[in-house]
């Protein structure tokens, strides 16, 4: 192993490096095949959430669509006023029905005066 | 690079990493966690060093590999307990693992480490050579040595990705 191939891994580690040492390691097969192993290498040395992941920066809150936001109102408006209604109707049919006419009787006695 | 002095920030900062180093060092997920609590909590007991993140890095990563050094010697004491039985990374198959870990295995101490210390937590050379007590011209040597002697060790588990596809792997390790 070509001990100017160390200029390899100081590439691979984003550590300072000559470029004209790297060229001439990269030139030979040899260096070329090292530094895909070393690649190799640290994908399979490192853990999968490290390993080849490029980690998407820290997510903005993103806005939700209106359309969404005004779906959710409607739906939750109906089933309000759905609930609303059957509790209505279920208070409406225990109470009495609202009178719709006035009956007038007659007495079907007659107050006798004197007798006792 | 701003000084850190307080441990919740010290522990935010280098959790994760020093998990990974802990997980591939004594190759176990469930120990790492106990190993990374030991270095917060030897941390806790002394005054953090008022240093740049960097250097700080370097101080904190020497108290994990004194952790793990006083693992391994605990180990070798139990010599029934091997690093046969270790946890498989979801990405990689349990073979490779397991023959990663066995190449580890027969790495140098501190070579290892350092590997280790560059690949699981992302150290740079100087951190690493602040963790380990070495320049970094050495930290280099031995990291390049141990690629080296890994890739011989593995080639026959090399090979078959090679005609597989995978991405360049990005520096991030936080």
């Amino acid at each position: 192993m070509n001990s100017n191939h160390e200029v390899i891994s100081a590439f691979l580690d984003d550590e300072p490096f000559e470029p004209q040492a790297l060229a001439d390691a990269l030139a030979d097969p040899a260096g070329r095949d090292l530094l895909i192993d070393f690649v190799l290498l640290r994908h399979v040395a490192q853990p999968p959430e490290t390993a080849g992941v490029v980690t998407p920066a820290p997510a903005a809150r993103r806005k939700r669509p209106l359309y969404l936001v005004a779906a959710a109102a409607v739906v939750v408006a109906l089933l309000g006023g759905y609930q609303l209604g059957q509790r209505q109707a279920a208070d409406a049919s225990l109470r009495p029905p609202a009178a719709t006419r006035v009956v007038q009787s007659e007495p079907v006695w007659q107050e006798v005066g004197g007798v006792r | 690079m701003t000084p850190v002095s307080n441990a919740e920030k010290l522990v935010a900062l280098y959790q994760g990493r020093l998990h990974r180093y802990l997980g591939r060092a004594c190759g176990e997920t469930e120990l790492a966690r106990d190993l990374t609590q030991e270095v917060f909590l030897r941390v806790s007991r002394v005054a953090i060093p008022v240093a740049s993140e960097n250097q700080l890095a370097g101080w904190l990563f020497r108290i994990a590999r004194n952790v793990a050094l006083d693992h391994y010697r605990q180990r070798s004491r139990r010599p029934e307990e091997t690093l046969d039985g270790v946890d498989s990374a979801k990405g990689a198959s349990q073979e490779m693992t397991a023959a990663l870990n066995q190449a580890l295995s027969l790495l140098p101490h501190l070579d290892r480490d350092v590997f280790l210390l560059r690949e699981m937590s992302g150290l740079s050379y100087d951190e690493i050579a602040t963790a380990c007590e070495l320049t970094a011209d050495a930290v280099r040597n031995r990291i390049h040595r141990a690629r080296v002697q890994l890739r011989e060790v593995l080639a026959s588990s090399l090979t078959p990705l090679r005609t597989s596809r995978i991405r360049r792997t990005a520096s991030r390790y936080e």
